[in-house]
């Protein structure tokens, strides 16, 4: 696992200034650019980092604290994470009590007189079933303009060294990558009959995204690999209900044996469907098939706008 | 005069060492799972080109080499009395060999680590299985690491583990004396001692760590309030004289069990629930404690002094001597009695949405109870025989299973409670299964 991915890949892409550095997406790139003088921002989770990297360019170091394929709500940082915090420029957090294990380090960076944008300050927040405020506001792309907004406005005022013309192209630029993708995500559930948009899974982290796309989210209990062993049709009961009820040939859920649940579920509970796993709270490495924002809404929208049609 | 023999750690077999040991680390079964974790970066100004592991991001319980996964990492530690130590994978129902450690007298487990007691010895060793689930109340987190041994420890008599979330207490009854280690260290292949309690040899009576302190019962069976360091904590502070309130009115404590509420300690008077307020950030650790009497007066004999539940959860079951069974729930500060048909021998709650309750009677049946009404709703009759309750079987339940050794057929049987105490597999072993500990959960 890496600590650190200062986002010299984001460089790369949006300016044409590098064209030699080939090494895209290797840690090589990275680490050559750690040690220098450029001006710090501190970004929570990788989701955030990914955006912020695309708007910086290659004008401030963005150091990531999560690790790619981690929890947001459970990674912690190391000691040299934490010290070098307090020395950011900016630090950009999601906010809404996604970070559980960093409050104390915003508190301490904050005490320091670090400039923190929460992002989730910055968003329509919708509530959980339990009235709880949704920290998961980018599975939709149009909160995450606004969220685009928020920090290039913070990156201006915080960190003046920075050359404003270059910061608000590539915000243009991303603005226009998230309504691009906006306006794909809403064609293709558009086109899943509307009785049929309807998420079976245990993960509940698609609200907002259900609220832009007309798509309802069900929550269910998944059986875990040992019920499946030697099943009854108890440990099925509230899945199999669930399934009949939406209708659905689709669900999306991680399991360790997705074949199993899906022969279990035909034999036991006289159920046909899939098993499809979505990218919920982090990125993937760069070898996955999630490493950035944008290539992880797209392979979850392929995912369910496959799964859900007819 | 009689010395006592102190209580010392070591590594593996190694020697005896001093109790302020640098960390020893046993190595027994993983050196691999380093190499998996070495940073793409170097730290910056570091000539080295590996990070070194503290300067990694750290999970909750995170070790090198681990590995989060979208579901509990269920296994079974079976151990004979022998001391061969086997694990068993749940989903996979591969079984391998963790240790063999000679004689040994029990093995207690606490999700993820076990220990081996062996009396003769005055030796424990414990052993990481591995495999562990993170509680965050509206989700958990689900790790999977290599199994290791990762140390030993030296005392006097029977040893009794309480694992905490900050120390681990190892206390010996025969010495009187409590060992504190830190949790964490241990997921991380090491034994460190942050200090020690010391009361009065022979006498029954509890160590508890909570939060960043300890509570022990002292040679007269009152309980105290110690800091990690083992301490007695200063008992002018505000906090700690309410605690002491608190504290002074659980009389003879025995048996203690820590559920997503806060930690039961059982006492005469009914049961004293320590609470750490897990938001707070202030430098004053002390945890508050609130007595939950019995509702009734409750003889010696069915005072409930050994409490057993699913991790995790509010619900805590106990045997009430011959009459049944004691359910406290640390959430609603209320105990129920629930009669059963039968004398209970083991007993312990699931409670899961349907207040699963599972015991064993002093007869050898397995009863599944509706925790809500009483109502006996599956019964596996004749599980174990006369001689395996001699001997001591042990009872362990997760999310949708429960597990029952029988040592005399070599077998420990799978149960499913929601489905009227059906038996969905039953695993046979080569050794005899004497002791087991779930753990993943």
């Amino acid at each position: 696992m890496r600590a650190t991915i200062p986002r010299t890949t984001a460089l790369l892409r949006t300016t044409a200034v590098l064209a030699a550095g080939l090494v895209l997406g290797t840690g090589l790139t990275s680490c050559a650019a750690s040690a220098d003088d450029r001006p710090l921002v501190v970004v929570t989770t990788n989701i955030l980092g990914d955006v912020v990297g695309e708007l910086v360019g290659d004008q401030a170091e963005v150091m990531t604290l999560m690790p790619p394929d981690a929890d947001p709500h459970s990674f912690e940082i190391s000691a040299r994470q934490a010290a070098r915090i307090t020395g950011a420029q900016l630090l950009v957090s999601n906010g809404l009590g996604l970070e559980e294990g960093l409050t104390r380090h915003l508190e301490t960076a904050a005490d320091e007189g670090v400039p923190i944008v929460e992002a989730g300050s910055l968003v329509d927040v919708l509530e959980t079933e339990s009235g709880a405020t949704d920290p998961h506001f980018w599975t939709d792309p149009t909160q995450m303009t606004s969220v685009v907004d928020g920090v290039t406005e913070a990156l201006l005022e915080e960190i003046p060294t920075l050359d404003a013309a270059e910061l608000q192209a590539n915000a243009a630029t991303y603005t226009a990558g998230l309504e691009a993708l906006d306006a794909e995500m809403a064609e293709a559930f558009a086109a899943i009959p509307a009785e049929q948009r309807k998420l079976v899974t245990n993960h509940h982290v698609f609200g907002y995204l259900a609220a832009r796309y007309d798509l309802q989210v069900i929550g269910a209990v998944i059986p875990s690999g040992t019920t499946l062993a030697a099943p009854s049709a108890s440990d099925l009961d509230e899945l199999s209900t669930a399934i009949e009820e939406a209708g659905v040939r689709t669900i999306f859920a991680d399991s360790s044996q997705p074949d199993r649940l899906v022969q279990v579920l035909a034999d036991e509970a006289d159920v046909d469907v899939a098993v499809v796993p979505l990218f919920t709270e982090s990125l993937t490495a760069e070898s996955g098939d999630a490493p950035t924002y944008l290539t992880m809404m797209r392979a979850n929208t392929e995912r369910i706008a496959t799964g859900l049609s007819p | 005069m009689h010395r006592l023999l102190r209580p010392t750690i070591r590594p593996g077999g190694s020697r005896p060492t001093d109790d302020r040991l640098p960390r020893v680390t046993r190595t027994a079964l993983t050196l691999g799972a380093l190499a998996l974790t070495l940073s793409a970066c170097a730290p910056q100004g570091s000539a080295s080109p590996t990070a070194s592991a503290s300067d990694e991001p750290r999970g909750h319980g995170y070790v090198e080499g681990a590995s989060e996964l979208p579901e509990p990492q269920l296994h079974l530690a079976t151990a004979d009395v022998d001391g061969t130590v086997e694990l068993t994978d749940l989903l996979s129902e591969e079984r391998t060999t963790l240790a063999e450690l000679g004689p040994i007298s029990a093995l207690t487990g606490d999700g993820r680590f076990v220990a081996a007691q062996s009396e003769p010895t005055g030796t424990v060793t414990i052993i990481d299985t591995g495999v562990w689930t993170v509680d965050h109340e509206d989700h958990q987190h689900y790790y999977r690491a290599e199994a290791r041994v990762v140390g030993e420890i030296e005392g006097d008599g029977p040893a009794t583990i309480t694992a905490g979330s900050t120390t681990t207490a190892v206390r010996f009854a025969g010495s009187g004396e409590t060992l504190l280690l830190d949790t964490a260290a241990l997921g991380t292949g090491d034994i460190t001692q942050s200090g020690r309690i010391r009361t009065s040899p022979g006498a029954p009576g509890l160590t508890v760590p909570i939060g960043e302190t300890v509570v022990a019962t002292d040679g007269s069976g009152k309980l105290h309030l110690h800091g990690v360091d083992g301490d007695l904590l200063d008992p002018s502070s505000a906090s700690v004289t309410a605690a002491d309130a608190v504290l002074a009115g659980c009389t003879d404590p025995a048996g203690s069990i820590t559920t997503n509420v806060g930690v039961v300690i059982g006492c005469a008077e009914g049961a004293v629930l320590a609470l750490v307020d897990r938001s707070s950030s202030e430098a004053d650790p002390v945890p508050t404690f609130e007595a939950i009497p019995y509702p009734q007066a409750v003889a010696a004999d069915d005072r409930a002094t050994s409490f057993h539940a699913r991790p995790g959860r509010p619900t805590v079951a106990a045997v009430a001597g011959t009459s049944g069974a004691w359910l406290l729930d640390t959430r609603e500060r209320s105990w129920a009695l629930l009669p059963t048909p039968a004398p209970l021998q083991l007993v312990t709650a699931v409670d899961d949405r349907d207040q699963h309750v599972v015991g064993l009677t002093t007869t050898g049946d397995l009863l599944v109870l509706d925790g809500a009404t009483g109502a006996v709703t599956g019964t596996a009759a004749a599980l174990v025989g006369a001689a395996d309750l001699a001997m001591g079987v042990q009872l362990e339940v997760d999310q949708n299973r429960a597990y029952l050794n029988t040592p005399g057929t070599r077998t420990v049987s799978e149960i499913d409670y929601g489905d009227a105490a059906r038996i969905a597999r039953t695993f046979t072993f080569d050794t005899v299964p004497a002791f087991l500990a779930e753990t993943g959960r």
